[in-house]
């Protein structure tokens, strides 16, 4: 599953584009590869995987509004954004 | 756990680990020290090796042990290279990445390397090998049955032409044992590859196969072990496991390969009862390749993703993709024999093996169609 989603921080949209394409910080990614594989340098393919794992978490508690970063704040800390106060909605 | 990466590696069988541990124990000597402890290190790795040999239908004295089959592949293709650096290479598009990036690193040496194409099913033309071969040509490379696709190439015949045309030849075997014997002096390949963890040996040990020693050069530098071609500390242990997985598997391997026949024709019969709709890469069953490995392309479906789901369900395959710094590739082996991007994106590998039951692959179909109503 990969669904096109929008982020928006207030009215201002500051992605669009496929779940699996979501910023996520390099740290995060890092720390569930060093979790999974024990490797603190993964190739590509490790990465990717690791991605389509945190894109599961987020899909597992996915509403019909989407998400927002007030109900999970956990969920938002592993995207790379400055503004807080985010939601990310189905397009 | 439904393991359907059976080409990837499969997993030692008892008997073979506890070879090994009995071989660290009774023979803790190095087999080039002259005293006691190193005869018997010796004395035992002789045996062994003739055993082997036995096995593979052919002498001791052509095979040296590697620790893998990349490095034995190495081994045959750096060794012809230093020998005859003049000449011609030629290999194929779909060769495992242990033969192309190997001989993508000659090329930077100046090598000439011509890599035949294939067509859709997987197979090489004859005639695009017998005009390849028309300059001087030191080796030519072909991978017996494909480690994506199960795809056998006609290697008496490629080999017959190789010959004809003066030059020589290896094949990488590394996915034949466990479907088919091998006679390797009857076959007469100059050189073939082999590796213990395809049929449940250890992982850390192979094999080449040299026919004639003097057409090599050594790619490592040290002492005078493997005649001369490969120094190190021989692996006596994980030899000995080598040769218990050949002689394990050697008794059932006919009655898997019926079993892996069976599965094939289920998975594939189960997927058209199911109206899922997917390509076969490669091959019809039953033709020129292996059934036990079978590469789909999975109409509508995002490989990766699918792999996922898989592991969510406790079923492992493969899906034979690389990476480059950027980005996850398809599949080479793939890409060589059709280039339609959903069908390269959609292919994933079962590859098959005797532990599996047919209610595996009727879960494996559900989940399948659990995943395609998503």
């Amino acid at each position: 599953m990969n669904p096109k989603i929008e982020v928006f921080h207030q009215d201002t949209s500051l992605f669009k584009g496929k779940l699996l394409n979501l910023p996520f910080k390099k740290t995060v990614i890092i720390e569930k590869s060093i979790e999974l594989f024990g490797d603190d340098d993964p190739c590509i393919i490790h990465q990717s995987y690791v991605i389509r794992l945190l894109v599961d978490e987020m899909l597992k508690i996915w509403t019909a509004d989407g998400l927002s970063s007030k109900d999970h704040p956990e969920i938002f800390s592993w995207l790379d954004f400055h503004d807080t106060d985010l939601r990310i909605e189905a397009r | 756990m439904i393991y359907l990466d059976y080409a990837a590696t499969t997993k030692p069988l008892p008997s073979v680990i506890e070879a090994i541990t009995a071989s660290l124990t009774a023979f803790p000597g190095n087999p080039s020290s002259l005293h006691p402890e190193g005869f018997m290190a010796r004395k035992e790795l002789n045996r062994v090796k003739d055993l082997v040999a036995e096995h593979l239908g052919t002498t001791k004295h052509k095979l040296l042990f590697t620790s893998s089959g990349t490095e034995a592949n190495n081994l045959i293709i750096q060794g012809r290279y230093f020998k005859e650096p003049k000449k011609r290479f030629i290999t194929t598009l779909t060769e495992h990445h242990s033969v192309l990036k190997t001989f993508e690193h000659l090329e930077t040496l100046g090598a000439d390397v011509v890599y035949l194409n294939v067509d859709e099913a997987g197979f090489i033309e004859k005639e695009a090998l017998q005009e390849a071969l028309k300059v001087p040509t030191a080796l030519v490379s072909i991978l017996y049955a494909n480690n994506e696709t199960g795809v056998v190439q006609d290697i008496p015949s490629l080999l017959e032409i190789t010959h004809q045309a003066g030059a020589l030849f290896h094949t990488d075997m590394v996915q034949v044992w466990l479907h088919k014997d091998i006679e390797l002096d009857t076959l007469q390949p100059d050189f073939a590859t082999l590796s213990a963890h395809k049929f449940m040996g250890p992982k850390g040990i192979g094999l080449a196969f040299v026919n004639d020693l003097s057409t090599l050069k050594p790619h490592t530098y040290g002492g005078r072990q493997e005649n001369q071609l490969r120094a190190g500390t021989e692996n006596l242990a994980f030899m000995t496991g080598f040769l218990k997985a050949l002689e394990e598997t050697k008794a059932l391997k006919d009655v898997w390969k019926k079993k892996m026949n069976t599965l094939a024709h289920h998975l594939i019969d189960g997927l058209k009862e199911h109206q899922i709709a997917f390509t076969l890469n490669g091959p019809p069953l039953d033709g020129m390749r292996f059934n036990s490995i079978l590469n789909l392309s999975i109409e509508g479906v995002d490989a990766q993703d699918l792999r996922f789901f898989f592991n969510q369900h406790d079923i492992y395959v493969s899906l034979g993709s690389a990476c480059d710094s950027v980005s996850v590739l398809p599949s080479h082996v793939l890409r060589a024999m059709f280039e339609n991007e959903a069908r390269l994106k959609s292919a994933i590998r079962f590859s098959l093996g005797p532990d599996l039951t047919l209610k595996d692959i009727d879960q494996l179909i559900q989940t399948l169609k659990d995943y395609l109503k998503k």
